[in-house]
């Protein structure tokens, strides 16, 4: 009976011995070495992953920006087409100005010259016929 | 009775010359008035397109403000840019003592996962 009682208390103890030092199925062990470059591979990756992102945002605002630039030449543009339009007018009412203010053949001295000369002769004559 | 006939003609040439200088005269004042209308209207024109002109001069200087300072903030961001580049390409990553890996490695795998709630 303490045979039995003995045996069965050993078999107890080597199943729980066995039990504590079995690894879980899903278990992986490495080496020291392979999880230290485990663990640098990782803090690589965390670091460009920061760096991409952080270059992603800046890529995002670079586009807005340009985008606003573009807007901004768009409004620049038709503002100027808009200016050279008006200049043209101008240019077209001074010409048309200058165009008026060309002295005509009225407005020679030699006319009036003559027209006063002539105006001048013909009341002459008819004074004179008065007189006559 | 002749020396009549005579005045009434000589009247009548008075007359018709004096309609003619009339004439002449009234033309060319016409004349003169019309132009100098067209030459105020064409003012007018004028000081109307050349006020569009400054207002749009203004506008286009207020633009062209803020264009400068877009190109000034683009140029910002590019050298942003660029120092990231340098950083990305010059990433040093200092390798941790053997007792902090574990805990290292643990911390950075639980980094992207998301929380449990």
């Amino acid at each position: 009976m303490k045979k039995i009682l003995l045996l069965s208390l050993f078999v107890a103890t080597l199943s729980y011995a066995q039990k504590t030092k079995k690894v879980a199925p899903d278990t992986v062990c490495f080496t020291k070495e392979q999880a230290a470059d485990i663990s640098f591979v990782l803090d690589s990756l965390w670091a460009a992953d920061d760096i991409n992102n952080g270059l992603i945002a800046s890529y995002k605002r670079l586009a807005k920006k340009q985008d606003s630039l573009i807007e901004l030449d768009s409004i620049q543009i038709v503002k100027q087409d808009s200016i050279i339009t008006y200049q043209k007018n101008i240019v077209t009412d001074l010409e048309k100005k200058i165009d008026l203010l060309q002295p005509k053949w009225n407005d020679k001295k030699s006319v009036w010259f003559g027209f006063g000369f002539i105006t001048a002769l013909g009341s002459g004559i008819l004074v004179n016929q008065l007189i006559k | 009775m002749e020396l009549k006939k005579q005045m009434k003609t000589i009247k009548n040439i008075a007359l018709a010359v004096a309609g003619i200088v009339g004439a002449v005269v009234a033309f060319f004042l016409f004349t003169g008035k019309r132009k100098s209308n067209k030459i105020e209207k064409l003012d007018q024109a004028v000081a109307t397109n050349k006020k569009h002109v400054e207002r749009i001069e203004t506008e286009v200087k207020q633009v062209a403000k803020k264009r400068k300072a877009v190109k000034k903030e683009i140029a910002e961001v590019k050298q942003e840019i660029a120092e990231l580049e340098t950083a990305k390409e010059n990433l040093t990553i200092e390798e941790k003592p053997a007792e902090e890996v574990k805990e290292n490695i643990l911390k950075q795998t639980r980094r992207g996962r998301p929380k449990k709630a």
